[in-house]
Order: C-alpha cells, then sequence, then structure tokens
C-alpha cells in the first residue's frame, strides 16, 4: 500500500534515504533534502491541515503546507535522530492551521461589520447540509479533541506520535480520543 | 493505548486476544453505551478519512518546485537582513557608547547672573544652586530670565545644558524661556505639580496648595503626582486646587517680576493681579474627549442607545471638533437613528479627515445611505469606485463590486454594470457574491 510504502522509506528500510538522513542533510544546508521530505510527507500534513483548517481551498492548503516546511527549515537544528519527524511536521501542521483559522475568523468579523449577515460567506455549513457532511461532524468537536482524533485516524499515527506533536502526555492522548468518541456520538444522536 | 482498565479502547486498537475480542463483541450485543462509542469511533475515522486517499496523493512536480523556489527566495533576503542586522547592531552599538560618554562627562553649570535695573549683569555669588532665601530680583541662567518676586523660596536644582529645573516652594517666579533644543528642559516644580516649558513666557504662583501657572507666550504642560495633565496656552491661566485645575483667560501684558526695576509697594507674590476675571466662574473643560465616552459611543449602536447619546456626542464635538473618531461614532449613530442625510454628511467629514482604515469604512456606509436611502447612485458609484482603489481583502472586493454594478444600473449603465458582474463571477467564482452577481446579471437588461 501507498502508505506502507512511505512508512518503509521513512524509516530507511528501502533504497530511500531514511528521515535521520534526510534532516541531517538538512541540518548540513542541503535543501535539496526538503524536496524529498516534502514529497514524503506532505500528503499526511495536507491531510491534518484540510481536517483541522475547515473548508480551506486548494491554494490555501498548498500555502500552509509549504509555511509548514518553510518553518521545518528554520528549526531543522532541533532535530534529534529517533524523533518522530511526522510527530513533529504534524504538530506544526496543525498550529499552521489553527492560526488560519484565525485569520479566517478575524477577517469574516471585518466583513460582518461591513456587510449584512447574508452577504458573509457563512463559516460552517447550513443545517441541512451538514447532516451528510462528514467534515461538519469534525467541525462540531472542541479543537482540542478534533486535534487528537484527526491524528490519530488520518493515517493511524501511533500515540506516542500524536503525543510529541501535541506536546502532551500519553494518558492525556487516551483521554481525549476517549471524549472525542463520547462528544461525536453526542452529536450523531442531535443528528438522528 | 489499550490499558487492562479500558478495553474497549483496546478492542478499537485490535489489541485483544480471540478470546477477549469475542468476549467483548458478545458484551457489544448487549451494552448500548459501549456499541454506540465502537459506532461514534467508526463514524468519527470516516469523517477524519473520507477523501483522505486524495489528500495523501504525492504531491505534482510543480507544487514542489513551488516550495523550492520560496526556500530559494528565503534565503537571498535573509543574507540581505543579516547584514543589515548587523549594520543596525554596530550603529545601536556606536550611539550607545556617545550616550555613554557623555552621561559619564561631568555636567558644567550655567553660570547664574544677577541683572539690575539698568541691565547690567553680575555673577551670583554663592554655592552655586540659586539665590539665597528671600532673594528678589531678576536672574539670567543661560538663555533663560527669571524673575524672583519677594518672600519667594526659590531653589535652582539643575542649571546645565541639559536644562534647568527648579524647585519653588512659595512665592512667584515668571520666565522667559529661550527655544530649547531637542531634549532640554525647562521645568519649575511646586509642591505637588510641575509646569514643563513646552513655549516660552510664563509665570507659577504656590501658595502651598493652590498652583496658579499664567501664560504670556507659547504653550506649558502642568502635571501632577496623580498623573492628571493640563496644558496651558498663550493668554490663559491655569488654578489647580485639590487636583482639580480651572483654566481661565490671562489678558495682562507681562509679568512685572520680569522687569528689574523693583515691584511697586504692597504687591505681594501670593497676590500678584491677574488681570483676568471670570477665572473663577470658567466652567471647567476637558482637554479631550475622554476614551470611556468615546468606548461607549461605540457599543451604543448595538445596544439600541442611539438616541440617548446623540446628543452628548453632538456636545462633545462643538468642544473638541478636530477630535474625528466622535464624528465616525456620531455618524454610525445617525446611520442607526434613520438620520440618513445627517449621516451622511457625518461620513463625509471622517472620509475627510480620518485615518485611512476608519474612512474606507465610512466610504462604504456612505455608498450605501446614497444608494439605498437618498436616492444618489451617482455619488455612491463614487464612494465605491474610490474604496476600490486600494487593494482590498477577496471577498469585500466582490461584495463591492456587486454594490457598484447595482449604482450602475440604478443609473441606467447597463454596459458597465454588466462588465463588473462578469468580473465578479470570473474572479470570485464560489463566492457568495458571485451568486448574487450572477442573479443580477440574468435579471440586467
Amino acid at each position: 500500500m501507498f502508505f506502507e510504502g512511505r512508512k518503509q522509506a521513512a524509516a530507511g528500510t528501502g533504497v530511500e534515504p531514511s528521515d535521520d538522513e534526510l534532516m541531517k542533510r538538512l541540518q548540513q544546508g542541503d535543501t535539496a533534502a526538503l524536496g524529498l521530505l516534502y514529497e514524503r510527507h506532505r500528503g499526511i500534513v495536507n491531510a491534518v491541515v484540510q481536517r483541522q483548517g475547515s473548508r480551506l481551498s486548494a491554494a490555501d492548503a498548498e500555502d500552509t503546507c509549504h509555511e509548514v516546511f518553510l518553518t521545518l527549515l528554520d528549526v531543522c537544528h532541533r532535530f534529534r535522530p529517533g524523533d518522530t519527524l511526522r510527530g513533529w511536521l504534524c504538530g506544526m501542521a496543525l498550529k499552521k492551521a489553527r492560526r488560519m483559522n484565525d485569520r479566517r475568523r478575524s477577517r469574516a468579523g471585518l466583513l460582518a461589520r461591513f456587510f449584512r449577515p447574508a452577504e458573509v460567506a457563512p463559516v460552517s455549513p447550513a443545517p441541512a447540509e451538514a447532516k451528510h457532511d462528514a467534515q461538519s461532524l469534525l467541525e462540531q468537536l472542541p479543537v482540542h479533541l478534533r486535534e487528537v482524533a484527526v491524528l490519530t485516524h488520518v493515517e493511524h499515527l501511533s500515540p506516542d506520535e500524536v503525543a510529541a506533536a501535541l506536546g502532551i502526555s500519553l494518558k492525556t492522548v487516551a483521554n481525549r480520543l476517549s471524549q472525542a468518541r463520547r462528544a461525536a456520538r453526542d452529536v450523531l444522536g442531535r443528528e438522528a | 493505548m489499550a490499558t487492562p482498565h479500558d478495553p474497549l479502547q483496546a478492542y478499537l486498537d485490535q489489541a485483544l486476544g480471540p478470546e477477549d475480542r469475542s468476549g467483548f463483541e458478545a458484551h457489544l450485543l448487549s451494552c448500548r453505551d459501549c456499541s454506540s462509542l465502537v459506532d461514534a469511533d467508526r463514524r468519527l475515522s470516516q469523517a477524519v478519512r473520507q477523501g483522505a486517499e486524495r489528500l495523501l496523493e504525492p504531491p505534482p512536480a510543480a507544487e514542489v518546485q513551488r516550495l523550492m523556489r520560496k526556500v530559494a527566495q528565503r534565503s537571498a533576503p535573509s543574507r540581505r537582513v543579516k547584514a543589515v542586522g548587523w549594520a543596525l547592531a554596530g550603529a545601536c552599538a556606536c550611539a550607545a557608547a556617545a550616550i555613554a560618554w557623555q552621561w559619564s562627562r561631568p555636567p558644567q553649570l550655567l553660570p547664574i547672573f544677577t541683572v539690575a535695573a539698568n541691565g547690567d549683569e553680575r555673577p551670583l555669588s554663592g554655592d552655586g544652586q540659586g539665590p539665597a532665601e528671600g532673594w528678589s530680583g531678576v536672574l539670567r541662567v543661560g538663555g533663560d530670565r527669571l524673575g524672583v518676586a519677594p518672600r519667594t523660596s526659590l531653589q535652582l536644582v539643575q542649571h546645565d545644558r541639559a536644562g534647568v529645573r527648579l524647585k519653588l516652594a512659595r512665592g512667584a517666579v515668571a520666565a522667559a524661556v529661550s527655544k530649547k533644543q531637542l531634549g532640554q528642559v525647562f521645568e519649575v516644580e511646586a509642591g505637588r505639580y510641575t509646569v514643563s516649558v513646552v513655549g516660552t513666557r510664563f509665570r507659577v504662583r504656590s501658595d502651598g496648595d493652590v498652583l496658579n501657572v499664567d501664560v504670556a507666550e507659547g504653550r506649558v504642560r502642568v502635571g501632577s503626582r496623580s498623573g492628571d495633565t493640563w496644558e496651558v496656552n498663550a493668554g490663559q491661566s491655569l488654578q489647580v486646587e485639590a487636583s482639580q485645575g480651572r483654566l481661565g483667560n490671562w489678558a495682562g501684558a507681562d509679568f512685572p517680576e520680569l522687569s528689574a526695576s523693583p515691584p511697586p509697594p504692597g504687591e505681594d507674590a501670593g497676590a500678584a493681579p491677574t488681570t483676568q476675571a471670570p477665572e473663577a466662574a470658567a466652567p471647567p473643560v476637558a482637554l479631550s474627549i475622554p476614551p470611556d465616552a468615546i468606548a461607549r459611543w461605540r457599543h451604543a449602536p448595538a445596544a439600541g442607545k442611539c438616541h440617548e447619546v446623540v446628543a452628548e456626542i453632538r456636545r462633545a464635538l462643538r468642544v473638541h471638533p478636530a477630535q474625528r473618531e466622535g464624528w465616525r461614532e456620531l455618524a454610525d449613530c445617525l446611520r442607526v437613528l434613520g438620520e440618513h442625510a445627517q449621516a451622511a454628511a457625518a461620513y463625509r467629514d471622517v472620509i475627510a479627515h480620518a485615518a485611512p482604515a476608519d474612512a474606507e469604512g465610512a466610504r462604504l456606509f456612505l455608498a450605501e445611505l446614497l444608494q439605498d436611502r437618498l436616492g444618489d447612485p451617482a455619488g455612491a458609484e463614487r464612494e465605491l469606485r474610490a474604496f476600490l482603489q486600494r487593494s482590498q481583502p477577496p471577498l469585500l472586493e466582490a461584495s463591492t463590486r456587486v454594490k457598484l454594478a447595482r449604482a450602475l444600473l440604478s443609473q441606467g449603465k447597463s454596459a458597465p454594470a454588466r462588465a463588473e458582474l462578469r468580473r465578479v463571477i470570473q474572479r470570485f467564482p464560489s463566492s457568495p457574491p458571485a451568486l448574487e452577481a450572477l442573479d443580477l446579471l440574468k435579471r440586467a437588461p
């Protein structure tokens, strides 16, 4: 499977260099390594960004992915062999998506000041279509629960990787996942 | 993540053995709570992974190239930024060294001269800290002249290149202050108050708790230890008592203390005549509209209290017409109250004088009033075109162009209106204004 192939490449089991090797090259100033890392990990970063930053345009999503990898370029010297790069990248992607959501909200506030509410783009979908929209289920979860659910399910990140991405303990990951499940059940119960 | 205390999590992680798994599945048939949680987890996973294969696809080569171009662009200016940073750091270090050298030098005191009635000047003898207690007459310190009234207790705390500071314990001192360089000060400390010279010619009288400041030329600022400040302009006089300042008129020609001839018999420093009469009757005047009042006005439209604050805003603007925030709040309130013509006039005033951000908002409101309320689509078109001259966020621009098209249609200018609508549909195809534009385009002649 495609995901499995990428996981093996990240671990360095195939002919492709491992993440650790590429990060070492990046730390030495070889920016070509960033391109290889982008090809390898852009998928999961894109998925996290799209799931967390609700309803981004393709251009916004690409810009956010680029920002994540440009940030990686700035902080690559902090990486130590053995760290989970996917966790790092997912953590950065979550932060960027959060910031993107904040920017969109503040812009919506500005627009609401100048225009009648009907003219402002709806931030969340209308209730009728929300019922059939899987993204709306995620949007109705609190942000801290949504983050854990996205990271856990999007490419089956391990609890260690989720904890590293969010900077929280394993126990908190388990608690939040359980809360996310209960919150999702409540949302689905309301919609039924 | 599975723990012995959380078999549900272990089941979802597929970490249970075959027997435990069968047992838990049997439990699920009878436990609605657990089965609903398993279902919720499945739906959550579906929601996250819906279309994930598309999101997880490897990036196209063009996207990677765009990233690498950004990397190249970032590294080039970063060298420039570093160079500028080093240059700035060097400049700061030089400035810090110059300041330290300047501060390390002992201050060179300006000599103090006494001025006789015929203009003769003599160095003041003593310890260099000013005249002795009870001395009266005229002094010259650098380019500044000080007239000290009889029975005045005055101390020169500082008289060097950085400026002149006086401490007035009792009595009166008048000053003719020369033009100051940047950073130079001339201050008179009288009890709890400090009078700083912004302009030139003034007099300070202190009687313990009461402070009187008369200004003949220029402007002075009076500050108290409690943080209150007053600015006194030429021809004005300020009396401060118990932190309450009262501004009045001062119509005197000059201060008798500054003439070297002896003061007329019987004139007392504490009772020096200030020819203004209405000082006591003058009502207290605030120097600007208080920020809390502006904040209250700003929330009035949302709170439905416009009719209560409009009169108050108008009163404040009569005293402080230059304070543009007040005009904006007045315009908003008038618009909400339905006083469309007056609101339009207030918005025009904001556009003419306010900061660009406020002016742009005012243009949109004005255009809406002109188009929908005052029947002036040409005026609305003018304001909207002016608004669009500056770069705007996409949705704002799209919505404004639709409004512009409406204004053009109202004037019978069908062709340019259709062009604007087509532009909105082409440039912002998925935005709500595009749908409105499509609808308008269908109905446009």
